[in-house]
């Protein structure tokens, strides 16, 4: 018999993770390590292993099939569908201090697509080897150029089978034009809610009247459009978070059931405003702070609200091709069917890449929409979007689940080398897969109650849990 | 200056020709800390502020890292030929 590479990690100290390539994992104590490394494996050990699909006879026979077409599902290999996100125009009419894109202001001139680069965006997106699109409007305020968007979106629905928008706008000014755009059924919308009114003001309006405005325009879209097709997310100032209880209260007033927790992104003008940001030390400490309560306010309220991102990470370790999230999948190989096209036409590998330029940090732009894609530059960036050799990662049981940020690297280090548990993605992806591991093998009913409905479940199988003899 | 010996950590033979490679990766996982061979195994200094069960489990846990890699590294190879080509 011969077992595939088990890499593992302490969960705490009687308790250790251990996963293979392709994802499989199951807990153990350390005795199991020291066994397995020992080469001293015991008979029920064995058992266990070839039961669980870790271990084969022969090359070819049913488990090492099994592993191998379990190994393929968990690589992200693209192709099928694009995502590209545009971003009509810099110019914003907040002024949010953790402004991670360097917005232009409202009045500002030569932050728009003028009419060629539109032109030439959609001979960019006409020319994509897809037939399924999603298209996200970024910017700035996209809806400042709603004559942009509905010229792509014309463009669009032409051009591929199926196609999706995703519109990140503030809520801050509705038109009836706008109105008529956020009606149709292919178009969603992202915005940005950062928790109770006086959270909100002082993060991102800077205005009571402004964010009274928000608020109203946020209800009036969700009577418009329904829940399904708006999302929200609030952006965390870990110099002053909001408490867990009030953000999630914020959220279930406006009858949401999921929101994405994010902190301040180290990149534009929180550089200078919230240089914190850059190591971010207690996020960590307030993100499992904010689960615990919030997986305790659901098992009270019988209410069910979830974290998107650690529902996300659960997801990944349950089941393979869950790629959906472009931030965590690996390989996440540059292309241009995963591409971002700024104000000016130039063309992004990430929303991250494009925001260092913009600062002048280092140009990562990977072509632009006069001359194409630059295939040198690509070829230069795709080793490191690829986990699967990282020198640490090769010991990370949860390498399978999650992905690689050489730009985030490079924002705050100025490196793409560091030795990823220096690294934020690394710290950040450690502590969430921890605390997703914990919830896994809890028996604690309220975080069962939670757990089981964010992943469209009765209840948790046993067999999600595995446990080694 | 020179830090004393404060941890010896005794490693079974059968792992010792991969000590060098698991140390390399703790001296930059460990930067406070400085790492050496030893005739019975792995000899820390400089490990006064760390906990000695934590931080032996960690050598082990190094050395048997560099075990497995080495030991399974043509399943991986062969993996990644059958599948990436």
């Amino acid at each position: 018999m011969q077992v595939w590479p088990l890499r593992f990690r302490d969960l705490d100290d009687r308790r250790t993770i251990l996963a293979d390539e392709s994802g499989a994992y199951f807990l153990a104590d350390s005795g199991f390590v020291k066994r397995y490394a020992r080469d001293v494996l015991t008979p029920s050990d064995k058992k266990f292993l070839r039961d669980k699909g870790h271990a084969f006879e022969w090359e070819g026979d049913l488990a090492h099939t099994g592993f191998l077409t379990r190994w393929s599902r968990r690589q992200h290999v693209g192709g099928g569908a694009a995502y590209v996100i545009l971003i009509p125009t810099l110019r914003c009419d907040l002024k949010c201090s953790y402004c991670q894109v360097s917005r232009a202001p409202f009045a500002a001139q030569g932050f728009d697509w003028d009419d060629e680069t539109l032109q030439k965006v959609l001979g960019f997106l006409g020319g994509l080897p897809v037939e399924e699109i999603q298209i996200e409007f970024q910017g700035g305020e996209p809806f400042l150029r709603l004559d942009l968007l509905q010229a792509v979106a014309a463009f669009a629905r032409r051009r591929f089978r199926r196609v999706r928008f995703v519109v990140c706008s503030n809520l801050q000014a509705l038109g009836e034009d706008v109105l008529a755009f956020l009606k149709s059924e292919d178009v969603l919308i992202s915005t940005s809610l950062d928790g109770p009114h006086q959270v909100h003001t002082r993060n991102r309006t800077g205005d009571d009247a402004l964010t009274d405005i928000f608020l109203r325009n946020l209800e009036q879209v969700i009577g418009l459009v329904g829940l399904e097709r708006i999302s929200a997310l609030p952006t965390i100032d870990m110099d002053d978070p909001p408490d867990p209880e009030d953000l999630i209260a914020a959220y279930e007033e406006f009858g949401f059931t999921s929101l994405y927790l994010r902190p301040v992104n180290y990149q534009g003008f929180a550089r200078k405003s919230h240089p914190a940001a850059r190591t971010s030390i207690n996020w960590n400490d307030y993100y499992r702070g904010f689960v615990e309560a919030l997986i305790a306010r659901n098992a009270r309220t019988g209410r069910v609200m979830e974290e998107y991102y650690l529902a996300h990470c659960l997801r990944r370790i349950l089941a393979t091709g869950v790629d959906g999230h472009t931030d965590l999948r690996n390989p996440n190989i540059p292309t241009g069917a995963n591409a971002v096209i700024d104000f000016d036409g130039q063309i992004y590998p990430s929303d991250e890449a494009r925001m260092l330029a913009r600062i002048r940090q280092v140009d990562l732009s990977i072509g632009n929409v006069s001359d194409g894609l630059d295939q040198k530059k690509l070829a230069v960036l795709a080793p490191g979007h690829i986990n699967n050799f990282d020198p640490d990662c090769i010991h990370c049981p949860y390498q399978p689940f999650c992905g690689t940020d050489p730009i985030d690297d490079l924002s705050r280090s100025g490196r793409i080398d560091v030795p990823r548990r220096e690294s934020w993605f690394c710290q950040r992806h450690l502590a969430a897969f921890d605390l997703a591991m914990e919830l896994i093998y809890s028996r604690d009913p309220a975080v069962e109650f939670s757990l089981s409905r964010w992943l469209g479940l009765e209840n948790i199988p046993e067999q999600l849990s595995p446990v080694a003899p | 200056m020179s830090l004393s010996p404060v941890l010896d950590i005794s490693i079974d033979p059968e792992f010792h020709p991969c000590i060098p490679a698991a140390l390399l990766r703790l001296g930059y996982l460990f930067p406070e800390l400085d790492f050496a061979v030893s005739e019975r195994g792995v000899t820390v200094r400089g490990a006064s502020g760390s906990n000695p069960a934590r931080l032996q489990r960690e050598v082990s846990y190094q050395v048997y890292r560099e075990k497995i890699f080495r030991q399974t590294l043509p399943m991986r190879q062969s993996l990644y030929t059958m599948l990436a080509g």
